[in-house]
């Protein structure tokens, strides 16, 4: 579901589907348990991703919350996807490439 | 529920509220028309599978009306409405012009707050939750202080459902306790896109006021007119069908019957042989004093939705006990004549007109008299005539030969929208006089490709700098037919 890699001091979480609520739920534990290890800044690569469910929305908020967290950043954004975050209205509170 | 959609308190959480819809608007905008059909479809399985629990619910708890109308009411807030909106394109394109080179896209407007009414709260909860997700914006409920139960638990019924075919998280959310600060405050807020409000007067002004998009409903104050050539017994039939429906609940329902004086001796053995009473002068004051409020200059909430049994015994008025509706014989319209105003009772005013000019004009007295704009009734089977009441008449909705209520609500009459939301146009201080269904949920983009304006390019532009040319020379000009 989700693919890590350390890159230039970053972890790049690369998501492998469409992040709906079912594998956004399989995915989360993992997700979280990596980034409070490596307690490096993080990037979600959405570039398989053409669907997020609200969840979705909630954990990239929870993400750029973590304490040991520098930095977070969401890159590879489909436009599509890029809208659900304007609308939701967290696009202010994220950055997004 | 895990994912609480209730606020228990007082002084809500306005912000998270509105963060939630904002996140379902998103999710929802990636929704395919046939995920939102299947949403839509099982939202109206489950309520129509409800329809006689809730009614039962709403009957008990406002006290008001009739449990088996209020049933009715639920199927065409569930079944007509879907049937009505199952087949429209809500979603991506939907017309493509060719020839004019301009193609429409369906796009959801956002999160909707929508108000609900004591006298129809599960019908109007159902029907705002369909026509909402069918056009896929996330709905916040905003139920009438005396319905919460059931409109909570109608929300609920159908959240669940929707949640079942993969709806977004808290598309439907519901308030269960609320201020009017807090109203105020959620229609004000800036993540809000529309108010969809049906209530009273001050709610819907306060909606409009908001400066956020808003939907509402004017009063009524529905005149029917009996007009000499209408089939009388039939049209007394008509109008007891819709004025004693739900206790006269239903804002397009019959406020008087104006009838020409060549039919009235019929008309009034009809009402009479279907249980109408007719009140003496000292009862009309007794009815007047109880029903309406002359100081707010509205009806009084007590008597709203009771039959007209019950408010004849609080009366004292000598009616039989199997009555079904009260009629004030009066000779007058406003406010020296409160039974001239909208009261949601089974109770008429009831004229009789010296001819049809008189009568029209009585119409339009009533008509203006607290109703602009909503609805306005004629029996007759004159069309000549039926056209010149319509034409002076200020109504979205003339019906003819039609009990009011059934028929300004549309579906089963006659081809209206089905709709518990009905504009009543600039007069009742609304945006359209339409029947509000789904369509009004939508922003409409249009793509318009370049196509080339024949006329203007036979037209030489130089002619609107000569300004020696009048009018009519540079219209030739421009629409020459070479």
């Amino acid at each position: 579901m989700v693919q890590f890699q350390l890159e230039d001091g970053k972890l790049v979480c690369l998501f492998l589907k469409n992040m709906e609520t079912e594998n956004c739920v399989n995915c989360e534990n993992e997700l979280f348990t990596k980034i409070r290890e490596t307690k490096l800044p993080v990037v979600f690569d959405l570039k398989e991703v053409s669907y997020i469910a609200s969840m979705f929305l909630s954990m990239c908020l929870m993400a750029k919350k973590e304490p040991d967290v520098e930095s977070f950043l969401l890159i590879n954004v489909q436009p599509n996807v890029k809208k659900v975050f304007k609308i939701a209205g967290v696009d202010q509170h994220l950055s997004i490439t | 529920m895990e994912n609480a959609t209730t606020m228990d308190t007082k002084g809500l959480d306005i912000d998270n509220i509105m963060r939630k819809a904002s996140f379902a608007a998103a999710i929802f905008s990636q929704l395919s028309q046939e995920h939102t059909d299947r949403i839509v479809r099982a939202v109206y399985e489950a309520g129509f599978k409800n329809r006689i629990k809730l009614a039962k619910m709403a009957h008990d708890e406002t006290g008001l009306g009739v449990w088996e109308d209020k049933v009715i009411k639920n199927v065409v807030a569930t079944q007509f409405v879907y049937e009505d909106i199952k087949n429209l394109k809500t979603v991506g394109i939907i017309s493509d012009d060719e020839e004019n080179g301009i193609i429409e896209i369906a796009q959801p407007i956002g999160p909707i707050f929508a108000l609900i009414p004591v006298t129809n709260p599960t019908s109007t909860v159902m029907f705002k939750i369909l026509i909402a997700l069918k056009t896929r914006n996330p709905i916040i409920i905003s139920p009438h202080h005396r319905a919460m139960k059931c409109c909570k638990e109608t929300a609920k019924i159908c959240y669940e459902a929707a949640l079942k075919e993969d709806a977004p998280q808290d598309c439907v959310q519901w308030l269960e306790a609320k201020s009017s600060e807090d109203t105020r405050a959620l229609m004000r807020h800036k993540k809000l896109a529309l108010v969809l409000a049906t209530g009273g007067s001050s709610l819907v002004g306060a909606a409009y006021s908001s400066g956020t998009p808003a939907i509402g409903v004017g009063p009524g104050n529905v005149p029917a007119y009996i007009e000499e050539t209408a089939d009388v017994g039939f049209a007394v039939e008509q109008i007891f069908t819709s004025k004693t429906f739900d206790n006269g609940t239903v804002c397009a329902s019959e406020q008087s019957i104006i009838v020409d004086k060549s039919v009235a001796n019929q008309a009034k053995k009809e009402i009479e042989a279907r249980k109408g009473y007719f009140l003496s002068n000292d009862e009309i004051k007794r009815l007047e004093e109880v029903a309406f409020d002359k100081e707010r200059g509205l009806m009084n909430a007590a008597i709203v939705g009771q039959s007209a049994s019950s408010i004849a015994k609080l009366v004292n008025i000598d009616a039989p006990s199997d009555v079904r509706l009260l009629l004030a014989p009066l000779t007058g319209v406003g406010k020296e004549y409160p039974l001239s105003s909208e009261i949601l009772a089974p109770i008429l005013a009831y004229y009789i007109a010296d001819d049809f000019e008189h009568a029209v004009n009585l119409c339009i007295d009533l008509n203006f008299h607290g109703g602009i704009g909503h609805t306005a009734s004629i029996f007759s089977n004159d069309d000549g005539k039926i056209s010149e009441f319509a034409s002076v008449m200020n109504a979205g909705r003339i019906v003819v030969n039609t009990p009011s209520s059934q028929g300004a609500v549309g579906g089963l009459y006659n081809t209206l929208h089905p709709s518990f939301t009905l504009g009543c146009g600039s007069g009742g201080k609304n945006i359209t006089t339409d029947n509000i269904t789904a369509r009004h949920l939508l922003n409409i983009q249009r793509i318009a490709r370049r196509r080339v304006n024949r006329r203007l390019e036979k037209f030489d532009t130089k002619l609107y700098f000569d300004e020696s040319l009048d009018i009519k020379t540079i219209e030739d000009e421009f629409n020459r037919n070479y």
